[in-house]
């Protein structure tokens, strides 16, 4: 068996440290972003939503299996990243495509539970909070599927070896980035 | 070692032979000088509508009672003065000069994203433009420049205004954020061999510090006007206190975002003091790394300070406190900047040439604009003094006689660099005398007009307030800036038909864009120098007292 060579910590190339500093910034703008909006969310449930969200009681059957979903997800995106380190490309473009079809399951999940809980963004403030966090996520959600997409091209145009996938490494980040937001989302919004 | 030609060369762009039409190399174009020079140019333009739009107020207020805007004119004026100010004239210059000069000044041959960087300033034209089409929608927004909910909602603000504004907003923050971390990354990335981080010029740190703040309070923003249009346009209630919104809401979006904002205003501002002063003093900055470290400190301290513009809303008396203590402590990292500057002057050999005399009077100004700003961090007077002309005065010393002085002070300084004139030293002496003499008039009145009771954003007013004399004292202090702005575009006109013989190093500055000729060439550098001390150019061109052979550097 060939030695492992993930991707170093420390950067090893130009390329790494340009790639990762630039994520890093943008994903520090993307967290406040969704920090503001979780702080929307507790400033108006401490204030006026109060009783609102005590009532609500939701079937938390979709949910929960969207959750699993995009949480295998996050899990095949890092076995994936972890393919093309030790040069198995074969199973990279499989785990990719699987990350992007449990996106996708997740954002028609999220479609559906919005339709189905009868919330409007117009009626009621819950209904407008949940309409504007869910659908900003889910925005991001669909932004990565794309970025994974555009990858899983370059993936079958033979751009990514152990040595050189970059880009690889900056999607999974994101999609880590957009999973973890899901996490707090969901937390804050169902339990 | 890099060339110190002087070019004769008319247009700043020697940079290659360029066959094609001027548009389209303007519209494709990728290099960060002409893209500085786009933004500063379109930013001198929003400038003068802007500077209009406060004459023509300045006009309406002269006497009581009097005619030429109506109320919603006035509103309408007030709130493009103060959107486009903020947005389209100071921030976009100080990127315009900071896209400029920040590769030059790290030794680097671009930005690390030249087409970020073009979409950047194309999204600022884009949002500035959209932002004005409003006069042609129904007319401009006119809510103020911060646009407070629930009044921006639309059973009060009908017709489109607000939308403009809103989506201006969104497209200029995606410009600033875009542009914010391809500063960061090019600081990081293509710093010369040999610049570690306390050999980093000043306006280069600042440059980061504001590009840091930007990527974090941006995010604010666009959180707040995202919410704002969606409840404008697909009803839901975040503003609408009926149905489960907050007003309050709005203000603590805004101002998490708006208090960063203003330092993002500031600080490029400093920076360029700290380059002039030591230059025209002669010596080194005092204590470098002190001036560093207090403006990262004003960077931190920024976000801990926005609801003292929330002061008479009703915040708990805890809430009131911290923020109270935390506006005093900011005074601080400012103040140490203030005595840094005048200990770099102390024994120094000044020069007062124009940019001198424009970043003293950034030390002076600010240091006034700064205490009206520590006495309003004094809970009992904000609630007397919030929402008058005083917080105007306030807001003008700090930004016009900080921001607009210290940009100035950078024009002068840097004109030769970007366009191988120097601008006339006696129309500059002119311009700095009257814009200071007619900054005091316009805007020191405003401070005894806010004590007396005059509040803001009114567009007239009764005859016997007792606020007739200062308000046309003022308004003769508007028209003599104007004049000094005139004879700046004078100024500028005249300069620029003149041959380009400036040469590499007018001002026997210190830092790395001094050795290239001027202007530079596309690549900027023949051959990437390496960098001894904080002030690579004064070692190379005086080896013998260079900094290099000092402790500490």
């Amino acid at each position: 068996m060939a030695t492992a060579r993930t991707q170093p910590i420390r950067p090893e190339s130009r390329e790494q440290a340009v790639a990762r500093s630039t994520m890093l910034l943008l994903l520090g703008a993307e967290g406040v972003f969704f920090l503001t909006l979780v702080m929307v969310a507790l400033y108006l449930r401490t204030n006026e939503l109060h009783s609102q969200f005590a009532a609500f009681r939701p079937s938390l059957l979709l949910p929960v299996t969207n959750t699993v979903v995009l949480g295998c997800s996050a899990f095949t995106m890092w076995w994936a990243h972890r393919s093309v380190g030790h040069d198995r490309t074969t199973m990279l473009r499989r785990l990719l495509l699987v990350t992007i079809l449990c996106g996708a399951f997740f954002v028609g999940g999220q479609v559906v539970e919005f339709l189905r809980s009868g919330m409007a963004p117009w009626e009621e403030g819950l209904g407008g909070l949940f309409f504007t966090l869910l659908g900003f996520h889910a925005t991001h959600v669909v932004a990565g599927m794309i970025v994974l997409s555009a990858l899983l091209i370059r993936v079958y145009l033979g751009d990514f070896d152990a040595e050189s996938h970059v880009p690889v490494t900056m999607g999974a980040w994101f999609w880590y980035f957009v999973t973890a937001v899901w996490a707090v989302l969901f937390y804050l919004l169902y339990l | 070692m890099t060339t110190q030609a002087t070019t004769t060369i008319d247009t700043p762009y020697p940079d290659r032979a360029d066959s094609r039409h001027w548009f389209i190399g303007w519209i494709t174009m990728e290099n960060h000088k002409k893209i500085g020079l786009s933004y500063m140019t379109t930013g001198l333009f929003f400038f003068l509508l802007a500077g209009l739009l406060a004459l023509a107020m300045r006009l309406q207020l002269a006497r009581p009672n009097n005619g030429i805007l109506g109320n919603d004119a006035y509103n309408q004026a007030f709130t493009m003065h103060g959107t486009t100010m903020i947005f389209l004239v100071a921030m976009p210059l100080s990127v315009g000069m900071g896209n400029y000069l920040v590769p030059l000044m790290i030794g680097a041959r671009d930005m690390i994203f030249p087409k970020l960087n073009a979409l950047s300033y194309w999204l600022y034209l884009f949002g500035g433009l959209f932002l004005y089409s409003s006069f042609f929608f129904g007319g401009a927004p006119r809510a103020g420049w911060f646009s407070y909910a629930p009044m921006t909602e639309h059973p009060f603000t009908s017709g489109h205004s607000i939308d403009f504004w809103a989506l201006s907003i969104l497209i200029l923050a995606t410009s600033t954020t875009v542009g914010a971390i391809n500063f960061l990354v090019t600081i990081d990335q293509l710093r010369a061999p040999g610049m570690r981080a306390s050999r980093i010029p000043l306006f280069v740190w600042m440059m980061a510090v504001t590009s840091v703040l930007s990527v974090f309070a941006f995010p604010a923003m666009i959180v707040a006007s995202s919410l704002l249009l969606l409840d404008r346009q697909v009803g839901t209630h975040f503003f609408d206190v009926a149905n489960g919104g907050s007003a309050l809401l709005w203000q603590h979006l805004f101002w998490f975002f708006g208090h960063p904002e203003v330092y993002i205003l500031i600080l490029p501002a400093f920076g360029i003091a700290s380059e002039v002063i030591p230059v025209f003093s002669g010596k080194r900055l005092f204590s470098y790394k002190t001036v560093i470290l207090s403006g990262v400190a004003i960077g931190v301290i920024a976000f801990l300070v926005w609801a003292h513009h929330m002061f008479a809303v009703g915040l708990p008396t805890i809430g009131i406190l911290f923020f109270s203590g935390a506006s005093f402590l900011i005074a601080v990292p400012t103040g140490i900047k203030i005595f840094a500057w005048i200990a770099t002057m102390w024994g120094g050999k000044l020069r007062f040439r124009a940019p001198m005399l424009f970043s003293i009077g950034l030390v002076a100004m600010f240091t006034i604009g700064g205490l009206s700003g520590v006495q309003q961090a004094v809970v009992p007077i904000d609630w007397h003094v919030t929402d008058s002309y005083f917080v105007v005065a306030h807001l003008h010393y700090v930004l016009f006689g900080g921001t607009i002085f210290g940009l100035f002070s950078g024009v002068y300084y840097w004109f030769p660099k970007f366009t191988g004139r120097c601008l006339s030293e006696s129309l500059g002496n002119w311009h700095f005398w009257l814009m200071f003499v007619g900054m005091n008039v316009l805007f020191f009145p405003m401070h005894i007009l806010g004590l007396l009771g005059m509040p803001r954003r009114i567009y007239t007013y009764a005859p016997d307030m007792g606020w007739n004399g200062l308000n046309l004292l003022s308004t003769v202090g508007a028209f003599v800036v104007a004049l000094s702005i005139l004879i700046f575009l004078i100024n500028l006109w005249l300069t620029l038909r003149k041959p380009a013989t400036a040469g590499g190093d007018p001002w026997d500055g210190f830092t790395l864009e001094w050795l290239t000729s001027s202007p530079p060439p596309a690549e900027n550098f023949a051959e990437i120098p390496t960098v001894h001390s904080a002030r690579p150019a004064w070692d190379i061109k005086h080896p013998d007292i260079a900094d290099r052979h000092q402790k500490e550097h």
